[in-house]
Formats: C-alpha cells, sequence, structure tokens
C-alpha cells in the first residue's frame, strides 16, 4: 500500500464506515484493498459500516431501553441511526456513547404525540449513571443527634445521590418498560414529575417529591445552609407546613443521602 | 496483591484434569455465579472498559469473582493501532483497574478501533506495513511502560485485507511481539476465519507463530454468513477449529485457554461443556500428570 499512510487510510476508513460510499476518497479506499470471502469491495466495507450501527445501536438500546419501549423497535433504529450518524462516538467505552441522546431527542422532537422522549433519555441518562456510582458512606445516625442547634448546618450529599426533574412524567412511564402496549404508552405522563435518586445498601432506590420538598432538597444539595433554605421554602410555598418539614428531614436522614455535615457558626439569614 | 481462595481449591472441583481453561466473566452469568457455584472453569476473563468506569455493581461482581478465581483483563478500546497514538485517559483508568484486580493477564487486541472523533467501537483491519509496524511499536511501549508490565496482542478476524504489503499477518503478529516484549494472544477462531476468509492454510499461520510468545488462546464459534465468515461468538467452537487447537496444544501444554461466547450466551453449565471439550483434547496430548505439574506452577 504505497500510496495510503496508515494516518490516511485510518481517516478515510472511518468516513467510509460512517458515510458510506459518499465519503471523501472512497474509490481510493477501495483500491486499497482486498474484500474477503467472495465478498465485493464495497461489500466487504459495508460489512464494517453495518458493524458500527449495530454496535451503537445496541448501546443506545442499553441505556436508552424505555425510550425504545415507547417507540418501537422501526422508530428507534432509525432515530439511532440519525443520532449516530449526526453524533459519531467520541468515547473510548461504548457503554458511555449516548450522553447527548436526550438533547437530540429535544432538538429533532421526532414524534409530536411523544413529547416526553427527551425527558425520559435523560431519567435514563441519570438512572444509568448512578447504577454505576459507588455506594457513599452515610453519616451516622450519632452524628445527626448532636448538631449544635446553634449552628449553621449545610449537608454535604453522597456521590450515589441525583435530583432529577422533568416536564413530562418519565418515571411512570419508565417503570411501565417492557410491558405491552399498543399506540400510546398506559399512564397518565403529561404533568411534571420531581425524583430523588439515591443508592441505599448498594441498591438503588426512586423517590418521588412534590415541588416543596424538591425546592428544599435542590437547594441543600446546592450547599445552603438549613436555616436559609428553610425560610426560603416558607417565603415561596406559604403552606409547607412543620410537619412535612419534619417528615422531609425524616426521609433525609432515613434514606442515607447525607455523606457529611458542616457545623459553623450561626450567621444572619440573608 | 489479592489472595484467592482458588489456591486452596485449585484442580479439586473438575472431574477432568486440565490447568488453565477459563471462561469470558459475563452479566448474563453474574446471578449464577453469584451463589458461588463449583465450576469446572479455572479462571475468569473480564472485558476491561466493563469496569474501567464503573464502581457500581459491575465491579463489586468482578471483585467477588476475584476472590475465588484468577482474572486475566481483556480491553476492546486500547486501538494499538491508532496513529493518533492512545487515549491518557484510558491508560491511567485501565492501570487503575490492574492495580486494583491483580490480573494474571492484560491484553488487548492487535487492530485500531476508529479515530478520537469518530470511535467505530470494532476491530479494524490495518496493512501490515512497516509504517503500521513503527506506530504499534510505540504504542505498545507506552501501554507496557505506563503499566509496568507485559500486555498480550491478540489476532483479529478481518474481512478484507491488503495486497503487496511487506508481512503476513503471522510474520507480523511474530514481528510486533518479538520486537516489542508483549506477547500474543492467539485466537484459533479468528485464524480460521482469516485463513477462509484470505485464503491461506491455517497450519502456515499456526506453525510460524513460536509458541513461546503465545501468552494465551482464545475459542470461540463462527458465523457462515454464506460469503465470508464473521466473528460472532454466539456459537459453540466448531470441529476445525477444535482440530486447530489440538495441533496447537500439543506444543504449548502451559498455555491458559479460553472459551468466549458472548452473543446468544448459553447458560453458564453449557459453556462449561466447552471447557471439559478443550480439557479432553488437552488430556489427550498431556494427561492428568502434566496437569497437576502445571496446576502447580500457575
Amino acid at each position: 500500500m504505497d500510496q495510503l499512510t496508515l494516518k490516511d487510510y485510518q481517516r478515510l476508513f472511518s468516513q467510509a464506515a460512517l458515510q458510506g460510499s459518499q465519503s471523501e476518497g472512497y474509490p481510493c479506499l477501495l483500491d486499497t484493498l482486498t474484500p474477503g470471502g467472495t465478498l465485493t469491495g464495497p461489500d466487504a466495507l459495508q460489512v464494517y459500516a453495518n458493524g458500527v450501527i449495530v454496535r451503537l445501536t445496541e448501546a443506545l438500546g442499553e441505556t436508552f431501553e424505555a425510550v425504545w419501549w415507547v417507540c418501537g423497535d422501526e422508530d428507534f433504529f432509525a432515530l439511532a441511526k440519525h443520532f449516530i450518524q449526526a453524533r459519531p462516538s467520541t468515547t473510548y467505552n461504548l457503554s458511555k456513547y449516548g450522553k447527548e441522546f436526550p438533547d437530540f431527542l429535544d432538538e429533532v422532537s421526532p414524534f409530536p404525540d411523544l413529547p416526553f422522549l427527551g425527558d425520559l433519555a435523560r431519567y435514563e441518562w441519570t438512572f444509568k449513571e448512578l447504577f454505576h456510582t459507588g455506594q457513599h458512606e452515610s453519616v451516622s445516625p450519632d452524628h445527626i443527634q448532636s448538631l449544635s442547634e446553634d449552628a449553621t448546618i449545610r449537608f454535604r450529599f453522597g456521590q450515589a445521590v441525583r435530583l432529577f426533574s422533568a416536564r413530562y412524567a418519565v418515571y411512570d412511564l419508565w417503570k411501565l418498560r417492557g410491558a405491552t402496549h399498543q399506540g400510546k404508552p398506559p399512564v397518565e405522563w403529561d404533568h411534571s414529575q420531581r425524583l430523588l435518586l439515591y443508592k441505599k445498601d448498594r441498591q438503588i432506590y426512586v423517590n418521588e417529591m412534590d415541588e416543596a420538598e424538591f425546592f428544599v432538597l435542590r437547594r441543600l444539595h446546592d450547599g445552603d445552609s438549613i436555616d436559609a433554605t428553610l425560610q426560603s421554602a416558607v417565603d415561596t410555598y406559604p403552606h409547607f407546613s412543620q410537619d412535612r418539614i419534619s417528615n422531609l428531614f425524616q426521609m433525609v436522614f432515613h434514606t442515607g443521602i447525607i455523606q457529611h455535615i458542616d457545623e459553623s457558626p450561626q450567621e444572619p439569614l440573608p | 496483591m489479592l489472595t484467592t481462595r482458588e489456591d486452596e481449591n485449585f484442580m479439586t472441583n473438575s472431574p477432568i484434569q486440565h490447568p488453565m481453561i477459563g471462561v469470558g466473566l459475563r452479566p448474563t452469568h453474574y446471578p449464577y455465579l453469584n451463589e458461588r457455584p463449583k465450576t469446572s472453569v479455572r479462571w475468569f476473563e473480564a472485558i476491561s472498559e466493563n469496569y474501567m468506569d464503573s464502581e457500581g455493581r459491575p465491579l463489586e461482581m468482578l471483585e467477588f469473582i476475584r476472590e475465588d478465581y484468577p482474572v486475566a483483563l481483556h480491553g476492546v478500546s486500547l486501538s494499538i493501532a491508532s496513529s493518533e497514538g492512545l487515549r491518557p485517559e484510558y491508560l491511567q483508568k485501565l492501570k487503575r483497574l490492574v492495580d486494583r484486580i491483580q490480573p494474571f493477564v492484560v491484553s488487548d487486541h492487535l487492530c485500531w478501533t476508529g479515530l478520537q472523533q469518530t470511535n467505530l467501537h470494532d476491530l479494524l483491519p490495518f496493512p501490515f506495513t512497516n509504517d503500521a509496524r513503527q506506530t504499534i511499536l510505540t504504542n505498545i511501549d507506552r501501554v507496557q511502560n505506563t503499566l509496568g508490565r507485559q500486555i498480550l496482542l491478540e489476532n483479529v478476524s478481518t474481512y478484507l485485507s491488503f495486497p503487496d504489503c511487506p508481512y503476513t499477518e503471522w510474520e507480523f503478529l511474530t514481528l510486533i511481539a518479538q520486537e516489542s516484549g508483549c506477547r500474543i494472544l492467539l485466537d484459533v477462531n479468528n485464524l480460521y476465519v482469516n485463513s477462509q476468509n484470505h485464503h491461506f492454510d491455517p497450519l502456515t499461520y499456526l506453525d510460524a507463530v513460536p509458541t513461546e510468545l503465545i501468552g494465551q488462546v482464545h475459542l470461540a464459534g463462527y458465523t457462515d454468513m454464506g460469503t465470508y465468515l464473521f466473528d460472532t461468538h454466539s456459537k459453540q467452537v466448531y470441529p476445525e477449529v477444535w482440530r486447530l487447537f489440538s495441533h496447537l496444544i500439543a506444543r504449548a501444554p502451559e498455555v491458559p485457554v479460553l472459551i468466549e461466547w458472548d452473543d446468544d450466551i448459553p447458560e453458564f453449565p453449557r459453556l462449561e461443556e466447552e471447557v471439559q471439550k478443550a480439557a479432553h483434547i488437552w488430556n489427550s496430548h498431556h494427561g492428568s500428570a502434566d496437569a497437576q505439574r502445571l496446576s502447580t506452577a500457575v
């Protein structure tokens, strides 16, 4: 192969694998190779081109199982092929391919009657990330009991915790994945949903939260103190009662989502 | 170094004596293996990338298996023949995994897998030229220096080749191993697939590779697509591959052997039947006395 360096060959081959016979240098590439078996040159290249689509589609299907379920095989495979050609993989790890798939679904909006696909895909990516995250050590109940009432307290959430909100009820959709259905999925999905996803004892749990609860967890997660967070929550949600606040904090400690508690001298509220 | 219970019960569970025949560790079999059944498998090979980016269940399972068995780490994304060089992040993550798992073998494929902006996630062919040879030697040097250990590289199945190259596949494979200090993971199925696709005698290939360079053997099944043989790892090992394996193992008794089955994966006991077939062939050449000697040497 005098006419192509390894670098040039690899560039032309990569383009041919994704773009086929329309790619730059395709005839030149064909001239450099001998097809295997009784294949023709284009057929031999197509074996590899098909392999790329199949492997990346499998990877997307594994991560976005519920999107696949909602779309059905034919539409999901077409969407996947479109995405693969528009956003080639740059990751070395096949299972990490597809991070941009949720945004892609929002952008192309392939099915007007399924506006939740982007949110659903975003939920599945979040779930997958959590699956591969190690279990954190939770703060001990003894430490919680010993907290000073006069201190400014901030929580540091564990690494295996995710707060997720969506315009549509994608968790309800996700729970149904795999079930037989025809036409639209058999669940009321046209309302927003807020979720706490976390690992405890290496198992993944999902808690649905109302708007005020999620507001509090989000602020605490972002590093605001308890006092400032609660003040802000009561201002924003006047009906957020002491009982609900108490129940929320019981849940926070019961789930083990807090990895560390920072105590510092009390500071004036903003 | 992780200690393993395999040191205590090595060679005691199986009715057939053999040195080192293993299978690929696949998620399908996690629930079965989680019960710690007695198996006739001597070691497991794990796909490196499945564990490099996970601190979750997959890594927990690998460490669980590692408590009882030797483990080899086998990569699919090193891209040792890449003209762009290797990804530093990949090498660092692989090193962390190697340090954590302490595998007895670290391997990948003699191929490239795409470019950094268009990773094709396939084991891709390249011409056996001096250009490729220099690229690969530079890349192997970097990997072995980063990991601080020798690696093995596997011959891959291909569906096209390049005329007028200065080297045949077996000459190139041997040369790379000799010049880099790496060893060869000889996939007998891939060798057979290529012999049919590219019209050469598989025994010529097999006999040309010095056995002292072979650090591991893979066995798997292919699919006949009518116009070519396709390396699918979705079938049992075929008789023609068993015959080549027998020819090889007769002069390479100490080489660890792996049964690969990656698609349409059967129940674990079915995989063990393939292990038993390999063991029978091994025993037909070397017998149980050799097995006992080798088991203590591994």
